[in-house]
């Protein structure tokens, strides 16, 4: 195969630089007409090949020494003038250019109209060429300029962005949110990995979808918050106002449609839709800083705590573990919480260096 | 000067049949010379490139059969033209054209490029070439093939422009704004349209 195509192309060549044989041409000739693919190549070749020499010719050939040499043919006399009733004035070429063209002058007249409607036509010409190579540059621009992939991490705090779109986006610690720096084509389209709180911005004609691993919330301008991390690679989708469609990726038929309180969880396997009413009221406390506590036990309550003021609260003795508290916090410091858990349940705080320890005798009846 | 605005043009339209400049040329030059002859005759009203063009195809295709080199079939296919374009000098295009020339002759091995800059720019054949390198008439050939094979690949990209090149300094304005125009709108620009929704 290789040893072919060098053959053919060997022979084309040869023929357009002169260098064919009478066999060649005839060769060649029977080869072009057998398909018309090789006419194809041989077109292109000969395409090429023109080009090549026009650009080249343009600046090879040099006009005065053909002319001296055209003025030496026709200065040894080889030439009859022929008379005519027109009493044309004859010139010899061995006269200078300039005697030539006064003697030439009504045949120069003769062109000079044509010259200037031909600048404008060159203008023309010379200007649409301009404008059609800036199209595809153009669209090459277009292309190369597409939209670049943005990252948003939290690290160790709760972050707040706003998207292209005017989304926001509040990251609970150590999520990422990819997105694009524009919002392109029919959807809008990130990838979340841990805990998001969005307030989509709304625009029916570009839903706004969140990839978090296989699963897929689409949404049409609500207030939600996903949670791509809870335990065995679950994933959590909880509505608060507006409505979402959530499925897997690879089967977008099988969705469920979650409604404010609800809440829908996702397996790491793809195959179950858990839809359930929302039953935990603090699910964005970690936002908002407002804790309900309705006669939830200590270890809950600890729990909730480290969630929200990201610091580790730990229950050291078993016997208050289950105690029971009832209060609604709203946008108070963690000491402050603690303080009042203090009063309450009759506990000894501890600070450890990295989080906070409780301690405690147990609780009375009846708390 | 009828001889300076003609001649270039000429010599690219004889070249496009007889593959030879320097036989190019000779035939434009005793064109030229027999219009002189002629010139008491020649009907002053009709466009004197017509005669050129006429004349010098005719010696073309009288070279090429005396030299054993005449395809009828071949000339169609490469579908030369009748007449001569009157070359004009220095057109944007031209000059695009000549930087992407200039910079895939760089691309070529130094051999190649060598062996092509003599046959092209010195007119030298392959034999001629085969004696100065000391090389095989082969390896000219291979080279030869190879570099023309080279700039088919890179103007290949600029295709549209060329054929675009070709169609100003062929066709008269009219022509080219309301056929040839239109034309490359409509096959061209579908697929720069394309490209963007192509990855997007």
């Amino acid at each position: 195969m290789e040893i072919k195509n060098t053959y053919y192309n060997d022979l084309i060549t040869r023929y357009f630089y002169g260098e064919a044989t009478p066999d060649d041409i005839v060769e060649l000739e029977h080869w072009v007409k057998a398909d018309p693919a090789n006419a194809t190549l041989f077109n292109e070749f000969q395409k090429t090949w023109k080009t090549v020499e026009q650009i080249r010719i343009g600046s090879s050939v040099d006009i005065d020494l053909e002319w001296n040499h055209l003025a030496s043919k026709l200065g040894n006399g080889k030439y009859e003038p022929k008379r005519s009733q027109t009493g044309m004035t004859v010139t010899h070429p061995s006269m200078t250019e300039d005697q030539s063209k006064i003697v030439h002058g009504s045949a120069e007249l003769r062109f000079a109209p044509v010259r200037t409607s031909k600048i404008i036509s060159y203008a023309l010409r010379i200007a649409a060429v301009s404008l059609l190579l800036l199209i595809p540059a153009f669209f090459l621009y277009q292309n190369f300029n597409r939209p670049t992939e943005q990252h948003l991490a939290s690290g160790k705090e709760i972050s707040v962005h706003t998207l292209p779109d005017g989304t926001r986006v509040t990251l609970y610690a150590n999520a990422t949110l990819t997105y694009p720096s524009r919002f392109d084509g029919p959807f809008r389209k990130v990838a979340l990995k841990g805990e998001g709180w969005f307030e989509v911005a709304h625009n029916k004609k570009q839903p706004f979808i969140i990839a978090a691993g296989n699963v897929r919330v689409r949404v049409v301008g609500t207030s939600f918050s996903v949670n791509t991390q809870t335990v065995q690679d679950t994933k959590e989708i909880i509505l608060t106002s507006g409505m979402v469609r959530v499925y897997y990726e690879n089967n977008p038929q099988k969705m469920a449609l979650l409604l404010p309180g609800e809440k829908a969880e996702l397996s790491g396997k793809g195959e179950e839709i858990t839809k359930t009413a929302n039953e935990d009221v603090n699910f964005l406390a970690w936002k908002t800083r407002h804790l309900v506590f309705n006669n939830t036990p200590l270890s809950e309550v600890a729990d909730v705590l480290t969630k929200v003021y990201l610091t580790r609260i730990r229950v050291y003795d078993d016997q208050i573990k289950d105690c029971r508290i009832t209060a609604t916090f709203d946008k108070q410091s963690l000491e402050s919480v603690l303080n009042v858990l203090k009063a309450t349940l009759d506990l000894r705080v501890h600070y450890n260096g990295a989080g906070f320890d409780l301690y405690g005798n147990g609780c009375r009846q009846g708390q | 000067m009828l001889f300076r605005s003609h001649f270039k043009g000429l010599c690219v339209f004889a070249i496009g049949y007889v593959k030879d400049e320097e036989a190019a040329r000779e035939i434009v030059q005793d064109t030229f010379v027999s219009l002189w002859e002629k010139r008491l005759t020649i009907d002053p009203s009709r466009p004197v490139k017509n005669y050129l063009s006429t004349t010098v195809r005719n010696k073309c295709l009288n070279y090429l059969r005396d030299h054993k080199k005449f395809s009828r079939d071949l000339l169609e296919i490469e579908n030369l033209s009748d007449e001569m374009t009157v070359y004009q000098p220095d057109t944007l295009v031209e000059l695009e054209l000549r930087e992407r020339i200039d910079h895939a002759m760089d691309e070529l091995p130094e051999k190649c490029r060598e062996i092509f800059y003599l046959s092209r720019h010195q007119n030298m054949k392959y034999l001629e070439i085969a004696d100065k390198l000391q090389i095989s008439v082969k390896t000219v050939e291979t080279q030869m093939s190879k570099a023309l094979q080279h700039m088919r690949i890179r103007l290949s990209e600029y295709l549209p422009m060329i054929i675009l090149a070709f169609a100003l300094i062929r066709f008269p304005a009219r022509i080219f704004f309301s056929t040839l125009l239109p034309c490359y709108l409509v096959t061209l620009l579908p697929c720069y349209l394309f490209i963007p929704y192509a990855s997007g």
